[in-house]
């Protein structure tokens, strides 16, 4: 099979329309990483996202709408409660008025998590490679995780869902948040948000590995000073956000 | 007081007689029917040559437990293997189209036992059925 070759190169792609702004961007361009499908999740990784606060626009909804279409999860008003695993939140300091910022947020894959913290099945748990996931098979449904989360990036399923992923097991009374799509990191792609938003030509977001000091990432975060939110938690948080303050 | 004691004796013992010729019943089937119930013979054909096991037996016996295992080696630690994750099910196991428009379960395969001995799968309640696409979970 094509997708499970060991270094993942049939699924390298380059996006040329990214490599085309590289001038104004962080670095874009190639997003695709090593695939590791029998290996299992690598310790020596730590998978972040960099947001570029500066190129998103208030008005796009891409990396939302990739998501969700990525991970199947249903639009908010359909009765199954307000699932959402990324939302576009303005940002505006009410002291100085002075202008906004329009930011992606979705789970900010901790490396000290508090929803792993207080999940009483462990089923919250981090991946070796810091993704932080629910295993679904374990999670009772008790919520703890969602009020532990400071940045309200996990979703409850109340009801049952008609229209299931093949991308992602949904099932009412588990709740779940961004998966940072890890079948696609699994198979070497990087998250569907990342690939949307440099489709639509913003190339906002860079994804990568923080611990290879040769990732885009981290060469974009040589060069542009990026701060996670609420960093007086202290959370170590996966994703950074560069152009905030 | 004794005498009930001993009546409630052989009351158990009946009751766990029934119960045994009960399952090997729904086990075996009815003696002389060829061994194999009447609704488990209706399922349809898998795709493939071989299961992720050879042996039929094992995985009747034990698939919930491979599932589970396998499960926690994807999920929880990233080691995914195709071949053994749901959607793997899927790709053999679903039911062709032409026998779906006829009005079969998606899962009919797995359905037509779980039926037969009264096991809720609550399987594809969240994982899809489709045949497109990647779970690998
Ligand atoms: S952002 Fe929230 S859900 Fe994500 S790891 Fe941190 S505490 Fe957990
Ligand atoms: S809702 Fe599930 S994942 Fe969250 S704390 Fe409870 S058991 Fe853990």
């Amino acid at each position: 099979m094509s997708d499970r070759d060991p270094v993942g190169i049939s699924r390298r792609r380059l996006l040329g329309g990214a490599a085309a702004l590289a001038g104004a961007a962080l670095t874009p361009g190639l997003f695709l990483v090593q695939a590791r499908p029998q290996g299992g999740a690598d310790a020596g990784v730590r998978w972040g996202l960099l947001v570029d606060t500066t190129r998103c626009r208030e008005e796009c909804q891409a990396c939302v709408e990739a998501c969700r279409e990525e991970n199947g999860w249903p639009a908010a008003d359909n009765g199954t409660g307000d699932i959402h695993w990324i939302r576009k939140v303005d940002l505006q300091d009410p002291e100085t008025d002075g202008a906004g910022h329009s930011v992606p947020v979705m789970c900010q894959h901790c490396a000290e998590p508090p929803c792993v913290s207080v999940c009483p099945t462990r089923a919250s748990f981090r991946r070796a490679d810091g993704i932080v996931l629910v295993d679904k098979h374990r999670c009772i449904g008790c919520r703890y995780c969602m009020v532990a989360c400071p940045f309200h990036a996990r979703a409850f399923v109340h009801a049952p869902v008609e229209e299931r992923s093949p991308n992602h097991p949904r099932g009412k009374g588990t709740v779940e948040s961004c998966t940072l799509c890890v079948h696609r990191i699994d198979r070497g792609e990087a998250p569907a948000c990342v690939e949307r938003c440099a489709e639509a030509g913003h190339t906002a977001l860079v994804f990568g590995d923080l611990n290879d000091p040769d990732s885009e990432i981290r060469r974009a975060l040589r060069e542009h000073s990026a701060e996670a939110l609420r960093p007086d938690l202290g959370l170590g948080a996966g994703v950074r956000y560069h152009g905030l303050s | 007081m004794r005498r009930r004691h001993r009546l409630a004796w052989i009351g158990s013992g009946a009751a766990l007689v029934l119960a045994a010729t009960a399952l090997a019943l729904a086990v075996g089937g009815l003696p002389g029917d060829g061994g194999e119930p009447a609704a488990i013979a209706d399922r349809p054909e898998p795709r493939g040559e071989a299961c992720v096991h050879d042996d039929p037996e094992t995985m009747r016996r034990e698939h919930m437990d491979l599932l589970r295992s396998h499960k926690d080696a994807s999920v929880r630690e990233g080691r995914r293997d195709a071949e053994r994750s749901m959607q793997g099910c899927v790709e053999c196991h679903a039911t062709p189209a032409e026998q779906q428009a006829q009005g079969a379960p998606e899962m009919a395969f797995c359905t037509s036992c779980h039926e037969y001995t009264a096991v809720e799968m609550g399987c594809f309640d969240c994982h899809s059925s489709e045949m497109e696409g990647h779970d690998e979970r």
